[in-house]
């Protein structure tokens, strides 16, 4: 695949040579994002610096009717951002401009190739910070964020993404530049930002993002608690928000990952703990302390073996290393990994746990649990070997079962990490085809014609999940490729 | 052809089919709760009110799913006998929660606890092909689709008929507490600048006039150690300020004053703001919001009250109600008159929220109009295709 040499040239008029590219290195490269599943290659990438070079080059796809999708970091997990064979990726890691800090208005407007974490390093020392955390907030980017509607560990007391912006300005898929929302909070209307974020790419290209400011805690308290069963700290997250507490973040974390960050991250979790509990509190000075003491003390009355709490920021930092960098500390212990991102009401989270251990035992698999407790949001993930077919047949039944389970219980396909490619076949599981194509009539109003990042979120026409969801999904989703 | 009085089916099945007639006939109508706002006259009225029904309640998941129906009032009463609360307080209690959704209602609790747009997590509705359909469910962190109830917020009746709605509601704080302050003029506005400054976390703010000036209410909630704090801090900004500051604590017995009745100071004084007002029947209602930066920095209250208006002010966050007890057109538009004067180059937009009927939207120009409304009227134009869902929002 490569560019059309008329529209490469068109492009390098727009742009440089240096930044439309077809050669065989970069299609390889952006064959993907961190979800490696149905690798296509894209016709070409484009690398433009500022909205009137993306406006051009957006028209000039539309004219040409050729399809396109933007890409901020690749660090999507549910291939938002894998091309459609023949689609040029508009990379949008180049709008790093941080153009204004309204503390007054408690707002940061940025582009959308900033990375998460930049937002609330350029705010920290004013007090504020940007609240949404991904696990990939190192690398992941702000208009990624937007996209997905991304989630992470405080989401549990602040919200996800959709509620940390305020404004966006969009160009649509044929040229247009529209904005959304501003720095006032709401206006008027239908709330059409509100129902941008989370769009996965397939309603606009966002150009400059306004992000809400939350002011930092005056104090953060962690408390790690030991369980001896899965079940146990299951039980002491739902009581502790029965008893009207709500923590920044409440983080379980099983067994076989302690296993495997106690190998890379070495944390000091007790290696025979089933599960460990992570609880972190955030406000004022005054009275969190009490707050503290009630929650440790849940955590005693549902059978904490032990409750630490980190002495210093540095072994704060060590727990939130050894949770967010979890993931991959799964490849000391498994060639292969497939992780879901179901959700399900939280007060069921002890008995799906025991289902999931079930599951596992049917097809005699590992199944590792690392996951945001406080909202229900699991990530199961399966380990597997991806050189025996087997076992990848196993593990991508295991995981359609998990996600039937969450579906069966009023839960959702996914909490965060977005569709994308990876459950479109799934929709229908959960919603009516009136439902779907109410939604696409919805996609269709922004994007008539389908060019901007087609095939995603919707079933394809005349598959089904038997067909579609079959092993080379949990074979692509190898944490560590084998 | 028009009705006089609302048609108000009991059952979702009759009234999804009363829907999709109008749609097969292309006969417009107008779609409303228990007509709390300004009535629509000339319209047939399809009114939700008697969908009622509660689908789900789970505390413990911190959920609730109910029918567009059910009133706001009920709503809150509902849930607060398992100690939740839904973090909204609409100036009309009885108004229907599909109603509260549609005008995108709020109160004082936005500062801090987000309005509906921060808790709603699933929707049920009838679209403009007259299909009933769903989007978002019910758990509280969801990325399954597009998420088509935000869309629906704010929509004024305009995209769909809303028939149920799904909300993340939160459990009660351990204690809720409210410094009260009046003041003779508008120097709460000095105060509430240095109190944003400091980055304090109160849960809401509310300036409103009284018949000696301005009465500020600052609230604030969590266990005694946290309200202690919070209450020392305020007193640091605001003692000394002002004609009276008083200190009141939900769990400990309140006294009724005249600038506050009852359990309500604790929400922001809503409804009784209303009944204060003493308003005819014919009031006016401007809903404005704008930054905090720029309500906080140039917006002159006193020009309102000097032309006789009644105000209530939510500096962070940056809205504010003006009201008008006089029922002519004329002073109502001055009133109106006076208002986009002070927005003028700024970004604030005005909503209309009563008025005589001589007033209209297209009265409001450009002011009612956010950045997006073109993109507004397009999508309109897509998902009402047989023109029914009437809403004088999108012909401006």
């Amino acid at each position: 695949m490569a560019f059309d040499p008329k529209i490469k040239n068109d492009l390098i008029k727009i742009l440089d040579e240096d930044r439309v590219k077809d050669d065989r290195v970069t299609l390889y490269t952006y064959r993907s994002d961190a979800l490696i599943l149905h690798p296509t290659m894209p016709m070409g990438v484009v690398f433009p610096e500022n909205r009137e070079e993306l406006v051009a080059i957006v028209k000039l796809l539309h004219a040409n009717q050729i399809t396109f999708l933007p890409r901020g970091a690749g660090t999507g997990l549910s291939g938002g951002a894998i091309p459609k064979e023949g689609s040029v990726i508009i990379e949008m890691f180049r709008f790093r401009q941080i153009y204004d800090i309204d503390f007054a208005n408690r707002s940061i407007t940025v582009g959308p190739g900033v990375v998460n974490i930049k937002i609330t390093e350029h705010v920290k020392e004013n007090g504020y910070c940007f609240v949404p955390d991904p696990s990939s907030q190192k690398a992941c980017t702000v208009g990624g964020n937007v996209a997905e509607n991304s989630g992470g560990p405080h989401t549990l007391k602040y919200g996800v993404t959709v509620n940390h912006i305020l404004g966006i300005e969009v160009v649509l898929p044929d040229g247009e530049v529209v904005e959304l929302g501003g720095k006032q909070w709401g206006a008027p209307g239908p709330d059409l930002l509100g129902l941008f974020v989370g769009s996965e790419g397939t309603f606009g290209i966002v150009t400059k993002i306004t992000c809400r400011l939350t002011p930092l805690p005056e104090k953060v308290i962690t408390l790690l608690g030991i369980f001896p069963s899965v079940r146990d700290a299951c039980s002491a997250v739902s009581n502790t928000i029965r008893e009207g507490i709500i923590p920044a973040a409440m983080e379980l974390i099983d067994n076989v990952v302690i296993q495997a960050v106690e190998k890379t991250i070495a944390p000091g979790f007790p290696l025979d703990a089933e599960a460990v509990l992570v609880v972190e509190l955030e406000d004022m000075k005054d009275g969190i302390e009490e707050e503290a003491s009630r929650v440790q003390a849940i955590l005693n009355e549902n059978n904490a073996t032990e409750v630490r709490r980190a002495k210093n920021e540095e072994e704060r930092a060590l727990i939130w290393k050894a949770r967010k960098e979890a993931f991959g500390a799964l490849g000391t212990i498994s060639p292969s990994y497939y992780v879901q991102d179901g959700v399900i009401p939280r007060s069921a989270l002890p008995d799906v746990l025991g289902q999931i251990s079930d599951i596992a035992q049917k097809y005699n698999l590992t199944i590792a649990n690392v996951f945001h407790a406080g909202d229900g949001n699991l990530h199961p993930l399966i380990l597997y070997n991806s050189k025996i077919p087997e076992e990848i047949e196993k593990a991508d039944k295991a995981g359609i079962e998990i996600l039937d389970i969450c579906v069966s219980l009023g839960g959702s396909l996914s909490g965060e990490h977005g569709i994308g490619l990876e459950k479109q076949e799934l929709m229908g599981t959960l919603y009516s085809s009136e439902d779907l194509s109410n939604m696409e009539w919805v996609r269709s109003f922004f994007n008539p014609q389908n060019l901007l990042n087609p095939g995603k979120i919707f079933p394809t026409p005349g598959k089904c999940a038997e067909t579609k969801m079959g092993p080379q999904i949990v074979q692509s989703k190898s944490g560590v490729v084998a | 052809m028009s009705q006089s009085k609302p048609y108000a089916p009991k059952k979702l099945n009759t009234l999804h089919a009363w829907v999709k007639n109008r749609i097969h006939s292309k006969d417009p109508f107008v779609v409303l709760g228990k007509g709390t706002r300004s009535p629509h006259a000339g319209q047939d009225i399809l009114s939700t009110k008697n969908l009622k029904e509660i689908h789900f309640f789970d505390p413990d998941d911190m959920v609730i799913g109910i029918q567009a129906g059910m009133t706001a009032a009920d709503l809150q009463s509902c849930i607060n006998k398992k100690k939740m609360f839904l973090p909204i307080n609409p100036w009309y209690p009885e108004s229907t929660i599909g109603s509260v959704l549609a005008c995108n209602d709020f109160g004082p609790s936005r500062m801090n606890g987000g309005g509906l747009r921060d808790c709603i997590i699933g929707i049920e509705y009838i679209n403009g092909k007259g299909e009933l359909v769903k989007a978002g469910g019910k758990v509280v962190k969801n990325v399954s689709g597009y998420d088509l109830s935000r869309m629906m917020l704010g929509s004024l009746g305009g995209l769909g008929v809303i028939t149920s709605v799904n909300f993340k509601v939160n459990p009660q704080p351990a204690g809720t507490s409210v410094l009260m302050c009046t003041f003779e003029n508008d120097q709460w506005v000095e105060k509430i600048r240095e109190l944003h400054a400091k980055i304090f976390p109160v849960d809401w703010i509310q300036a409103m006039t009284s018949q000696s000036g301005w009465i500020l209410g600052v609230g604030f909630s969590g266990n005694d150690a946290r309200r202690t704090r919070i209450e020392k801090e305020l007193r640091q900004i605001f003692e000394g300020f002002g004609q009276s500051l008083d200190v009141f604590d939900e769990n400990k017995k309140v006294k009724k004053t005249a600038d506050a009745p009852g359990q309500n100071r604790f929400s922001g004084f809503l409804t009784p703001i209303l009944k204060r007002f003493k308003l005819g029947k014919q009031y006016l209602h401007l809903h404005a919001v704008l930054p905090t930066g720029e309500l906080l920095g140039s917006l002159d209250v006193q020009k309102f009250t000097l032309q006789g208006a009644q105000m209530v002010v939510h500096p962070i966050g940056g809205d504010f109600h003006i009201f008008l007890n006089d029922e002519t057109p004329k002073a109502q538009k001055e009133m109106l008159t006076l208002l986009k004067n002070q927005l003028e180059g700024s970004e604030g937009k005005i909503s209309l929220i009563k008025s005589a009927p001589e007033l209209s939207i297209n009265d409001l120009n450009e002011f009612a109009f956010p950045r997006e409304y073109s993109l507004m009227k397009a999508i309109k134009q897509q998902l009402d295709p047989a023109l029914v869902f009437h809403a004088p929002f999108y012909n401006y």
